[in-house]
Parts: C-alpha cells; structure tokens; sequence
C-alpha cells in the first residue's frame, strides 16, 4: 500500500460526495446533505493518511539517498533530521496535492461554520481540480535540493497553502453576495465586471502580451521516453528549455473570446441596464466562446495530435521520436481554462435561473461577513508566508528580501488583502466594492501562485518549485 | 497679516485631512499593487544597459525609463509611494489613537441611560429576589467583575474582555513602518554580493549590485578564500549536499579564521555574512571517465573534455557536451565521432543507463561513462545586513499586532440593578468594537438562560 492509493480513494470519495450535493441541490433533504459532508470529511482524513504515507516514503528515500552518498549508515537524531526533512509539500505535485488538501479544510470549516450553499460544492470542484492537475505533473518522489532542507518549509509552505485556500473560498463568498445584493448591484454590472475578470484570466492563461502580438498560443511539445510522455526540450537553449509550439486553432479562437468577452463586457457596463435576456444572451455568447477554447484544448489533449517538424528543428530536439501535442503541453493553462468554464458555468446558470441560487443564501450581510472572515484569515496567513520566507531567504541566501517574482507575487497578494480590509472601513466602498476586491484577490492569487509556472514573469529563485 | 494665519491654517487642516484619510491609504496601497504587478512583469535583475539591450518596444522605452521599470522597487514612484503611505500611517495614527487611548483607559462603566441610547446590544427583564437578579448578572459578565458599585440605589457592574485587541492596527502599523524604515536603511547602507572563490583560491573583491542594479565591486578589506570544495550528488547526478571549507585572511596572509560552509550554515567576519548559495564548474578543468569497448576489448580513457580520442579503428572521438540531466535520463555525454572520411555524427551516452551505447547504437564499439571528475568554485553569497534584527522584531510585531486584529474580540459588558416597586430590574447590555456578528452571537448565547429564568419569574 503506498501514497497514491489513499490518494485516489479520496479523490474518488470528493467526486461521490461533489454527485451527493448535486443531488442536495435538486432534493434539498437533509440527508445528502449531512451524507455529502461526512464523505468529504472521511475523504480528508483518508488524504492527511495517504500525505502521513507519502511523508515516510520519503523520509526512507532521503535516509537511503543519503547513506548513499556518505558510505555509512546513519542512526538516532541524525536519522530523525534526514528522515523527516522531506515533508509532502516539496515539489509541483505534493504542492497541488497539498493545495487541495487546504481548499478541502477551508471548505469543511465553512461547511461547519457557515453551511454556505454552493460554497461546498465550489470548493470541491477547487480541490477536484488541484488534484486534476497533479496528475499532469511528475508524481515521483525526488530527493530535496539543498536550499529547501530546512524547518522553514513547514510553516512556510502550510501558511500558504492555506492562505490560497481561504483566498479562493472568500472570492467565492464575495460572488455569492454580489449575486445576492440586488439592491446595490445590477445585474449588467456584475456581468460586465465578471467578464473582464474573465477575459483578463484568458489573457493570462493564453500567455499574456505573446498572444496578442503573436496571435499564437504557444505550448510545450511531447514526445515520449521510455514509458512517459515528456515535454520535449530544445538543447540549443541554455538550462535546457521547453521547446514550444502553437496549438492549432487555438490562439486566434482565444483572441477572439477575450475580444467577445471584453465587448460584451463594455456593451452591459456603458449600455442599457438591467434588461435581463441582453445580459443573459450576452453573457452566453461568450461563455460560447470559452467552451470552444476548452473543446480544442480536450481536442488536442485526447486526440494526442501529432506535430511534424523540418528535419533541421528535429535535430537539436530531445528526445527523438514522434512529436505530439497533449494535456501536458499546457497543464497550467489548462487547468485555469477549466477554472474559467467553471466559474463562467456557474454565472451562466445564475443568469439563467438567478431565483434557483439565491433562494439557499443567507443575507448579503452574512455573506460579507462570512467572506471578510476568510479574508482576515488570508491575510494573516499571508503575513506569516512572507516573514517566514524573509527568514528562510536570510538564512539560506543572505538576503531577507530579493524582489523575486514569486515573493513579489505574495507581497502583491498581501496588498490586495491590505486594500480590501481598508476599503471595508472607508465609507463608500464598503459592500459590493469591497465584494469585487475580493474576487479580484483570487486572480492575484492565481498570478502569484501560477504566474512563473505559465510564464507570465521571469523565473526566480523559486524556480526548484517548477516540474 | 491675519488673512495669512487664516490661509495658514487652511492649507495645513487640507495636508493634515488629506493625510489622515483612509481613501489615501486605499490609493497608495492600489499604487503599491500595480507597482508589485510591474514589478514581477520586468526582470528585476537586470541593470539599466542589460534593461535597454533586452528591451523589445523601443517606442515605449522612454516610459519605461522614466518609470525605472528596471528597478521598479527602488523607483522615484514606488518610494514616494511609501514615503505617502508612511506620512498616512503616522497622521492616522495621531489623529485616532489619542482619542482611543482615553476611551481605552477611561471606559465610563455605568450603564446609565443615556449610555443605553449609543448601545444596540441589551435587554432587560424584571425577576423578584435580588439573589436572582446577582445570578443572572453573574451568569452574563465573565468571570471577574471589574466594577460593582452602587451609585444612589442602583448597583452598577462593569467588565472588559480584550480591550488590548484595540490598538493591534497601531502595532501593525508601526511594525509597517519600522520593517519599511530598516529596510530602507538596509538597501542603502548594506552591501548586497556575490563571489566565485575558485578552490584552492582567496579574493578581497566582491560583485555588489547596487542602486538600479547597477555592479560595482566592493572591497572587504580581508581576504576570503576557499581550500576545499564538495559536491555529494544522489545517483541522478542532482546536488545532494554541497560544502566549502572557508577561510579569513589578511593582508599578511594569516587566516583568522576557518569554517565549513554549507547552505543554512554560514560563515561571519566583521558584520559581514557568507552564504554557501551555488557553485560553478570549471569549464576548462572539466574530465570524464570513459570505457571504451571495441570487440570485447575494453580500454579506460581519462580525458578533458574537447580532447581527442583517437580509437585503433582510426575513428576519432571528441567528448563536447556533459548534461547534469538530459531529458530526465540522468548525466549524459554528447561525444561527436569523427570518421576516418571527415564525416561527423554524434550520440549520447548515459551515466545511469550503461548498455545503452552499446544496445541502442550498432558501431563497431560502445562506449560507457564511468565518472565525471571536475574542479569548481564556490558561489557565495554575501550580505552586510546593518539592522536586520529591527526588521525582525518589526516582523515580530507585525505578527503580535495582527493576532489582535483578527483574534482578540475586543468587549465590554455592561449590567445593572435597580429595585422596582414590584422587584428587580436587570439590564445587560455589551458593545463590541470588532468582529460585530460574533459579539453578537455571544450576547445571544449569554443571555439565553436569562430569557429562561424571566419566563419563569412572576411576582407571586
């Protein structure tokens, strides 16, 4: 019995209870509700097992590794240090494996604290996905690089994880009670702001600035090594770096569904109000839009479409072979695309049947509440993340603080939560302004989380953090 | 002469109004937000002439410049910006925290009626014996009453729970404004470096970058060398553990001082602190182990790399390119094969996968790489940090001051009794200064054995 298996069981326990809530939603009995969060605890609990397991494998593999490499056994507290030093949040996969861990915790709280309708079901969709994404990136435990062989990484990384966790759980709550607040909130209002926030998120996952000057969107290409599908590298290139491609079909397709996106946004906030089938119908044109973009990416990622190249480029390639494209060429973007159907998916519904979602929420005041709550949390959290990496950073590197993109990205994150707390004390952008903050604290979350991985910014010293 | 006192004091209530106010705070921290984004969105390590090389949009570049986006955090805007932020966070805090402070120390205990007016949450409900009535103000307060007195017939309690949870903003911002200080302190009195020492090697002169990231070269005024360093890899040939064996020398060559180095555990001399972070092989000094196969006959060969290998069979073999990791295969060779027609191929050869060669190539020979040896220097980094410890104790505060934001639920309860023709009248009330739904809460949760016992309550 290894890790893995308490991970798929629990993954499988998070889709049963995500089936046992959708039936909530259709029969609102008590019962699936009480059933639907029990397995979600039960699943949490098999998860924190199988991340105890992952964390004794990897223990024995660095106590291994480093009898290896000193020619000696080692024993007593020497042991101890190596054998705990590994904890199952060191690389991409234990991160998004540990993320959804966090956003599972968040969501159980809330569910006991608050019981919010669709936060549930939201969250779980959050974890689904962080999991979705482990499984596009390398699963094997490697031993730790020097840089992160100390305590720091504890709290440091469990601080975030958690942090991002809340972050997301409140911009959700913060949607909900821009949904639920009709009297100070149009409907063409928080349509429009929500397809800017969502037309900037396809901007980012499309490669930013690249794709509107290149009209291209550009993916790493596969190939396969022994029994793994690889991403293929350029050996001209210095550190060995991805080699990229475009992706048929998809970067004039993903123009063309900001444009639609921005459009539809600027047209319901400057044109008429509050008319509900334009808002609908607009909104749906775009959502339109957004599914193309993930049925090409599904196209690609299934069809595994093979890629043909001048003999010369196939030169300098590694490894040879066939070249294709696949799930793997954009794990990152991919996951965001989902994250935008998502999101969009549900606005969609709301716009179509807004009675439906709001009818099982609590007051906006509640919802603000709940929401400013989740965000203290972050905030805190946040504060903790950037003192301990200061820490870390001093005694690792010599420097408390070196504007690395990834600690910039924190500190951006850190500042958003700053304004938002302000805002909610300054008279006259307390409400739906403050609400709208914290939406947009969740896409500062994603570009400070993810922003190196989709290559938006320079790497940084957290680069150890990549695949 | 009056007219000018009077404008005087306008423009100074109009500087001291804009400073106070909480939208300049929203403002400037917006400022700070973008100037973050900008900040990740252009390398940051680049200096001026790198930032002008790499620059794409020529057009745009005279915005870049007059924005400093090379060197966004050390910019004119970006430390105005913090200059504006702190002015703020110092008014605010003369603006509000006298007042607090009083009403913090001087708190007005008795819940007259006129106090009953400002306060949303109280009830009130009559029992017959005093005995019940100290009960129930008993089953209200906690724990410890600071105030019971009675004033005039009415007996006055009085109790604050976390009222230190009232100032945690102050701590914070003063912790803000004492990490911005040290580190601006820091940024321009300490020395930011990095040095390679070659083993065997000692240097005085160290690459600081400075202000716009522009380098300039800093001298210690001893000397740091290294006599040893070692690299333990794992079998994948990634770095396990790497150390050097530092030391101190001056002038006359006398070293002061010698310590084993790795990363987390660093050396320090006169303020200055030395950081294993990376190191670097030589190039030149670079030497690979291969054995060589040619029908059963196997031959060592320790050779340079870009050395030839001239094989019995005339070919000859050039070993160009050692990969740390190719293509997630481990440590790999590239060795160019120069036949004995001047036609050149290539292939590649795997530490980790030693019959690959002669499995996956059909030559008249295979070959196998059996170790890499090399030279290396050590990278070190090296920080003069004048007031680190402030910031730290700046971050501790942070710390301290937002666990009383977010966790302390600063609260006073109030209670009094006063006889009635008929019996008792209790009156609760409590006014909570944060998180105002859970204080809620809590009153509700408090006073509910209270609406119990005055169901049951009558005069009989």
């Amino acid at each position: 019995m290894n890790s893995a298996i308490f991970y798929n069981l629990s993954t499988a326990g998070y889709v049963a209870s995500l089936a046992i809530f959708a039936a909530h939603v259709v029969d609102a009995r008590k019962l699936f509700l009480r059933l639907g969060v029990l397995l979600v605890a039960v699943s949490f609990l098999v998860q924190t097992g199988g991340m105890v397991l992952r964390w004794v494998e990897a223990g024995f593999l660095e106590v291994s590794a480093a009898e290896r490499a000193v020619g000696h056994k080692i024993f007593g507290w020497s042991w101890f240090v190596v054998f705990s030093q590994h904890p199952p949040w060191s690389n991409l996969y234990e991160i998004m494996v540990y993320m959804s861990w966090g956003l599972i915790l968040v969501t159980l709280g809330a569910e006991l604290k608050w019981r919010l309708a669709w936060v549930r079901q939201m969250g779980l969709l959050l974890a689904l996905l962080a999991l979705g994404l482990a499984s596009l990136t390398d699963p094997s435990i490697k031993p730790l690089v020097p840089a992160l062989k100390s305590w720091w990484i504890m709290i440091h990384v469990i601080s975030a994880s958690i942090a991002y966790a809340a972050g997301s759980i409140a911009a959700f709550i913060c949607l909900l009670a821009l949904m639920q607040d009709q009297k100070r909130v149009s409907l063409s209002r928080l349509t429009g702001f929500s397809l800017m926030a969502m037309a900037a998120l396809l901007a980012a996952l499309g490669g930013g600035l690249r794709l509107l000057t290149e009209q291209a969107y550009f993916v790493k290409l596969l190939a396969r090594a022994s029994d793994h599908i690889i991403p293929v590298l350029d050996l001209t290139k210095e550190n060995n770096a991805s080699f990229l491609v475009p992706m048929p079909g998809m970067g004039w397709l993903l123009l063309l569904a900001i444009f639609v996106h921005i459009m539809v946004a600027l047209y319901l906030l400057c044109g008429p109000k509050n008319n509900e089938d334009i808002v609908a119908h607009g909104f749906l044109l775009a959502f339109f839009f957004t599914l193309l973009c993930f049925f090409v990416a599904l196209y690609h990622g299934f069809r595994l479409s093979p890629v043909e190249l001048e003999p010369a480029v196939m030169h300098h390639l590694s490894p040879a072979g066939p070249k294709f494209l696949g799930f793997k060429s954009h794990p990152w973007s991919f996951g965001l695309l989902t994250l935008a159907l998502m999101i969009e998916g549900f606005i969609a519904w709301f716009l179509l049947k807004p009675s439906s979602i709001r009818l099982r929420l609590p007051s906006v005041e509640n919802l603000e509440g709940a929401a400013y709550k989740a965000i203290a949390l972050a905030f805190f959290l946040m504060s903790i993340v950037l003192i301990t990496g200061a820490l870390w950073a001093h005694y690792a590197w010599g420097r408390y603080w070196a504007w690395d993109p990834k600690e910039t990205g924190a500190l951006a994150i850190w500042i958003i939560y700053a304004i938002y707390l302000h805002a909610r004390r300054t008279p006259g952008l307390s409400g739906p302004f403050s609400s709208v903050l914290g939406v947009i604290g969740f896409f500062v979350i994603i570009v400070g989380f993810l922003g190196v991985n989709l290559g938006l910014f320079a790497d940084g010293l957290h680069t150890y953090g990549n695949n | 002469m009056k007219i000018a006192q009077v404008l005087k004091n306008r423009l100074f209530d109009a500087l001291w109004h804009f400073f106070i106010s909480l939208k300049l705070t929203f403002v400037l921290l917006v400022i700070l937000g973008i100037g973050a984004f900008l900040g990740m969105s252009y390398d940051q390590t680049l200096n001026f002439e790198e930032f002008l090389a790499k620059a794409q949009d020529k057009e745009l570049f005279s915005l870049f410049t007059f924005f400093e986006l090379n060197d966004a955090f050390h910019s004119w805007w970006w430390s105005l910006a913090i200059l504006l932020l702190s002015a703020n966070l110092i008014a605010c805090s003369i603006e509000r925290l006298p007042r607090l402070y009083f009403e913090a120390v001087r708190p007005r205990p008795y819940l007259t009626d006129r106090r009953l007016l400002g306060l949303s949450l109280k009830k009130q409900r009559y029992v017959a014996h005093l005995s019940e009535a100290e009960e129930l103000v008993r089953k209200f307060m906690p724990k410890t009453i600071s105030i019971a007195r009675t004033i005039e017939g009415i007996r006055y309690f009085y109790k604050e729970r976390m009222l230190l949870g009232r100032f945690g903003v102050y701590i914070v911002h003063i912790a803000l404004l004492i990490v911005m200080y040290s580190s601006i302190y820091t940024t321009q009195y300490g020395v930011d470096a990095h040095v390679l020492v070659e083993e065997g090697k000692k240097t005085r002169f160290i690459n600081a970058k400075g202000s716009g990231g522009v380098p300039y070269t800093h001298d210690l005024g001893f000397y740091i060398g290294c006599d040893d360093f070692r690299l333990r890899t794992f079998v994948d040939n990634s770095p396990m553990e790497f150390e050097s064996d530092l030391f101190i020398s001056t002038e006359k060559n006398e070293k002061v001082l010698k310590k084993t180095v790795r990363v987390n555990e660093p050396l320090s001399y006169a303020g200055f602190t030395f950081y294993q972070s990376s190191f670097r092989p030589i190039i030149s000094e670079r030497a690979v182990t291969l054995l060589i196969n040619i029908d059963g006959q196997k031959t060592s060969h320790n050779v340079h790399l870009n050395s030839e290998i001239v094989l019995p069979t005339k070919d000859i073999l050039i070993p160009d390119k050692l990969y740390d990791d190719f293509a997630g295969l481990g440590q790999a060779l590239r060795i160019v094969k120069k036949s004995p027609d001047h036609k050149a191929t290539f292939f590649h050869i795997f530490r980790q996968h030693p019959d690959f060669d002669r499995t996956v190539r059909a030559d008249n020979f295979d070959v196998t790489l059996l170790e890499s040896d090399q030279r290396y220097a050590t990278g070190l980094s090296i920080g003069y940090v004048p007031g680190i410890s402030i910031i730290f104790s700046g971050f501790l505060l942070l710390l301290c001051g937002l666990f009383m934001c977010f966790f302390m639920t600063p609260t006073r309860y109030f209670a009094r009794i006063t006889k009635e023709q008929e019996g008792y009248l209790v009156v609760v009330a409590a006014q909570g200064f944060r998180h105002p739904h859970q204080v809620r809460d809590q009153f509700e949760k408090k006073t509910r054995a209270f609406n119990a016992l005055t169901l049951e309550s009558n005069y009989e």
